[in-house]
């Protein structure tokens, strides 16, 4: 089965520890979220809950060590990929197996399998215990919606540095100011423990925008220190390759200082990070 | 492959309302998409012939526009039936269901292919 998958990581969230594969098999089985359903009287199907299976073969010659401690202490594992389409963000902890195939027929490689498998539970949700697949990771993340109806995008962190700001959310996030203000404007932590991936990155702007300045990407580490970033011109498409050690990307459509005056409206309406040069709205 | 049963199918639609009232575009499927399947039930007599007794019905198509798969997830999990109205090339249409949607993604497409989800209803009709 051809994936598409370029590189993927299985990562123990609470110590950091990642073991990435870069030489990742066709051989294997990728379910994301298929439905399960229980029989209704009158013929029909409820749903029962989310069935998600991966099964990873590679060929890496390191990394097999790692995962067999995990498997062995039932160390409970997350996992991300990064593809030449879409990508995958398994957040909900879950145990692996990990078995070496050897002593393969001529013309094959010896290699190793990793299977991890949460049958039943709700796999969708923004709740940072989520299994996605798509092509928006900063989407996938952290969706985009106020779903508490505050005012702010959900897992984003919008703030004055000086001065004050006011803040609405009608699909799109819009910020004014009564003052001349300088603010901030980024996205929650994006997991995404996987280094040498090339990330697209762009924020869309609505309408009635008045900013004009970069957005920008961070990569950090474990412990959230800074390893190094970039940004993105307005209206542009930037390309970031995430640094060896990278545990999280940040991601802002609004540059850190940016100054908002009087009469302004900053209107963002989506921020994007994944593979792509075109610059449309994907929320998926 | 061939064009299958899929052949002259222009659009996808779905809606919670028999009248299709707020019908949401699923644009054109996938012409892998598996269509129609109907399993007709028959009760057998004693006489060698069979007495219609139902058909078990399935719809099931593959949606390329990825952004539509949201909406219709929150459904699933709701349990919430809907109705899918497919138009021909000809204009001519059909409404099928109601059914309670399942839809899952297809994901890590091969190179060269692309991303798609598939949404099914069952229902069935006596």
């Amino acid at each position: 089965m051809k994936t598409g998958m370029q590189k993927c990581s299985f990562f123990d969230d609470a110590t950091g520890t990642v073991v990435q594969l870069n030489d990742v098999s066709e051989e294997g089985e990728i379910k994301i979220k298929e439905p399960l359903a229980s029989k209704d009287a009158d013929g029909g199907e409820r749903f029962a809950g989310h069935h998600s299976r991966l099964e990873i073969t590679a060929f890496d010659d390191a990394g097999y060590d790692q995962l067999k401690t995990w498997m062995d202490d039932e160390t409970p594992l997350k996992f991300v990929s990064y593809g030449l389409e879409g990508h995958i963000l398994w957040y909900r902890e879950t145990k692996i197996t990990v078995k070496k195939n050897l002593y393969v027929p001529p013309g094959k490689n010896n290699s190793f399998t990793v299977v991890m498998e949460q049958k039943g539970g709700d796999h969708s949700g923004f709740d940072g215990n989520q299994i996605w697949y798509g092509k928006n990771l900063l989407y996938g993340a952290a969706g985009w919606e106020d779903g508490n109806s505050n005012g702010v995008v959900d897992n984003y962190t919008i703030g004055a540095i000086s001065g004050s700001i006011d803040l609405t959310f009608v699909g799109e996030q819009e910020i004014s100011s009564p003052t001349s203000s300088t603010m901030y404007f980024y996205s929650s932590k994006l997991i995404f423990p996987i280094s040498n991936a090339n990330i697209d990155s762009f924020a869309l702007y609505g309408a009635a925008n008045t900013y004009n300045g970069v957005a920008a990407i961070e990569a950090k580490d474990f412990a959230v220190g800074m390893i190094s970033s970039g940004v993105c011109a307005f209206d542009a498409v930037a390309q970031f390759i995430t640094p060896p050690n990278t545990h999280y990307l940040y991601l802002s459509p609004i540059a850190y200082g940016s100054q908002i005056d009087i009469g302004d409206i900053f209107a963002v309406s989506s921020m994007f990070a994944g593979v792509s040069d075109n610059r449309t709205l994907i929320k998926h | 492959m061939g064009l299958g049963s899929l052949s002259g199918v222009k659009k996808v639609e779905y809606s919670t309302a028999s009248d299709m009232t707020g019908a949401v575009d699923l644009l054109e499927p996938r012409e892998d998409s598996p269509g129609l399947k109907d399993d007709v039930k028959e009760t057998p007599l004693a006489n060698g012939q069979t007495n219609y007794a139902g058909v078990a019905r399935e719809k099931i198509y593959h949606i390329s526009d990825m952004s539509k798969f949201a909406a219709l997830e929150t459904l699933m999990k709701a349990n919430t039936e809907i109705y899918l109205r497919v138009t021909d090339l000809e204009n001519n249409t059909e409404i099928y269901g109601p059914g309670k949607p399942k839809v899952k993604p297809k994901t890590n497409p091969a190179p060269g292919e692309t991303a798609y989800f598939e949404v099914k209803i069952v229902w069935f009709e006596a």
